[in-house]
């Protein structure tokens, strides 16, 4: 399993906001997480990427277990995290952002193509590369984060609200590079607040009400109105749905 | 017209080794947000060690080397042990009380080992001829100052822009948690940038001694705020900012020593710096903030 997670626990100071969280994610799937504000989604993704240390529970990568290690340990072990509001390195150029991606890898030349290939691939930011990406709007700026965190070639890759702001041609662009990449079979931990778009992508679905898991399932199964409906179901009846 | 011209030459090359001071000043400011006020007194602590070896009969380059590790050594330690846990609950305000702290012990350290008297710095190392172009006379050392100045922001910014570990740096002083996610191991950035600003502050320092000739702890405090001058007049985090800084402050100075009073330096200077903060807060070349989205 390239992912497992069991147990949970985690939160900020004396507040609680995963409350015992089990689940695991299959090499070459993609599934959604999705839940109501401060249910605790981008909470999740910082546990399994290094960047909150749980309070209790294990997550393991490939079998490794990688509870309370530090981010640079997820990254090497090919758990990459394209973190919430982006956060671009302002002052770098979208170039460089993109470069320092490939941070943790040897491979200095086989980089340089590959940070080529990814400006070819997208008009919309190619012209773009030298530009501070603190000067790029907000949709250039999230295909400038996906490409960072591609440069690390993830074996799962954590997206939080790619969507996150975006003008509706933005999240379409978005929407149609993370398509390619699933075909591509490229794993993914997807946190989203727009059902619709992440259900069309995803294999599987959590929902998360509250830091519980109140359904899990195929995407196949439930609609993003069902999805909707979970969210005003008490974390204790959603278990039996 | 000579004396001018004369005030700007030594200006000059005091202003070398501001630049020297202020670079490492400016780059552990923009790694952790932090005014290190213990910067003077790590680099004074480092100097007398090298003195100490110098009288003790090693060679130049083995104690500037050895010196340089010293200061290094310390503030990596400084970073480690003081500010990193202060920093890390957020307490700024702290980690800065925590600098002013650790300035204090190094000073007294210092005096505890070598005394409180100011020691003659053995100089022969470095010629101390002058040369002589039209009427002016230019002192070998201001040109060994300016062109060791101009070689480390050259390096400097040849290292952040071009090479993975500088650009590492850069990542971490714009955003520590994002670099963080890179695979960056921070702490390791952090520290390496703490050790750098003592090597090149000290390479400043020795320079400074072997001009002056007279080594006394009170110079810990007079570098530290030299370093933070010149910072902020070049705008501080700026590589280029903190050699422009440098040379201004060195020229303004002997400016103002030649033409108004050697005894208003300090408070003309202060107020130099308090106009840089209200109307100037980034300097002259130091950035706006970014647009965001």
């Amino acid at each position: 399993m390239l992912l497992k997670v069991e147990g949970l626990h985690a939160g900020y100071g004396l507040t609680r906001v995963l409350s015992g969280l089990s689940f695991a994610v299959q090499a070459g799937s993609v599934v959604a997480v999705l839940g109501p504000n401060g249910a605790g989604k981008s909470t999740l993704l910082r546990a399994v990427s290094g960047m909150r240390v749980p309070v209790a529970g294990r997550i393991l990568v490939e079998g490794e277990d990688l509870t309370g290690c530090a981010e640079h340990r997820f990254v090497r072990a090919g758990v990459v995290h394209c973190p919430e509001g982006r956060r671009m390195f302002p002052y770098m150029s979208a170039e460089a952002n993109v470069r320092i991606g490939g941070f943790t890898r040897s491979d200095r030349q086989q980089l340089d193509r590959d940070v080529d290939d990814f400006f070819d691939r997208w008009d919309a930011i190619s012209e773009r590369r030298r530009t501070a990406a603190g000067q790029l709007s907000g949709g250039q700026q999230q295909l400038v984060a996906l490409g960072r965190a591609l440069m690390a070639r993830p074996r799962l890759l954590l997206l939080d609200e790619p969507s996150l702001g975006l003008a509706p041609v933005a999240v379409q662009q978005m929407y149609g590079a993370l398509r390619e990449l699933a075909a591509q079979r490229q794993s993914i931990l997807l946190v989203e607040q727009n059902a619709r778009h992440a259900l069309a992508l995803a294999d599987q679905v959590l929902v998360l009400v509250g830091g519980e898991i109140v359904h899990a399932g195929p995407t196949s199964e439930v609609s993003a109105e069902d999805v909707a409906g979970m969210y005003f179901k008490s974390p204790g009846e959603g278990a039996a749905a | 017209m000579t004396t001018f011209l004369q005030q700007v030459i030594n200006g000059l090359g005091a202003g070398g080794q501001y630049a020297l001071w202020a670079v490492g000043y400016g780059l552990v400011y923009q790694i952790l947000g932090l005014m290190h006020f213990a910067h003077g007194d790590t680099l004074i602590f480092a100097t007398f060690v090298i003195f100490a070896l110098l009288t003790g009969g090693v060679p130049f380059p083995i104690a500037l080397v050895l010196g340089m590790a010293v200061g290094a050594l310390i503030a990596m330690g400084i970073e480690k042990f003081v500010y990193r846990p202060l920093v890390g609950r957020n307490q700024l305000l702290l980690a800065f009380v925590g600098a002013l702290g650790a300035a204090y012990i190094l000073r007294n350290v210092v005096t505890l080992i070598w005394g409180v008297q100011t020691k003659v710095f053995p100089y022969e190392f470095l010629s101390n001829s002058l040369l002589h172009v039209g009427g002016l006379r230019i002192p070998v050392l201001a040109l060994v100052n300016i062109g060791c100045a101009v070689a480390v922001i050259v390096a400097f910014e040849v290292f952040l822009s071009r090479s993975r570990s500088g650009q590492s740096v850069v990542a971490v002083a714009q955003d520590r948690g994002a670099a963080a996610l890179m695979g960056i191991k921070v702490g390791k950035v952090v520290a390496l940038v703490y050790g750098l600003s003592a090597v090149v502050g000290v390479l400043g320092s020795v320079l400074y001694v072997a001009q002056s000739r007279s080594l006394d702890v009170a110079l810990g405090f007079d570098i530290t705020l030299k370093a933070f001058i010149a910072a902020i007049i070049g705008g501080i985090g700026s590589i280029r900012g903190a050699l422009i800084g440098g040379l201004t402050l060195g020229v303004v100075e002997a400016l103002i020593q030649g033409y108004i009073s050697t005894l208003m330096l300090n408070a003309l200077l202060f107020g130099i710096l308090i106009v840089f903060l209200l109307a100037l807060p980034n300097g002259f070349i130091g950035r706006r903030e970014a647009v965001r989205l």
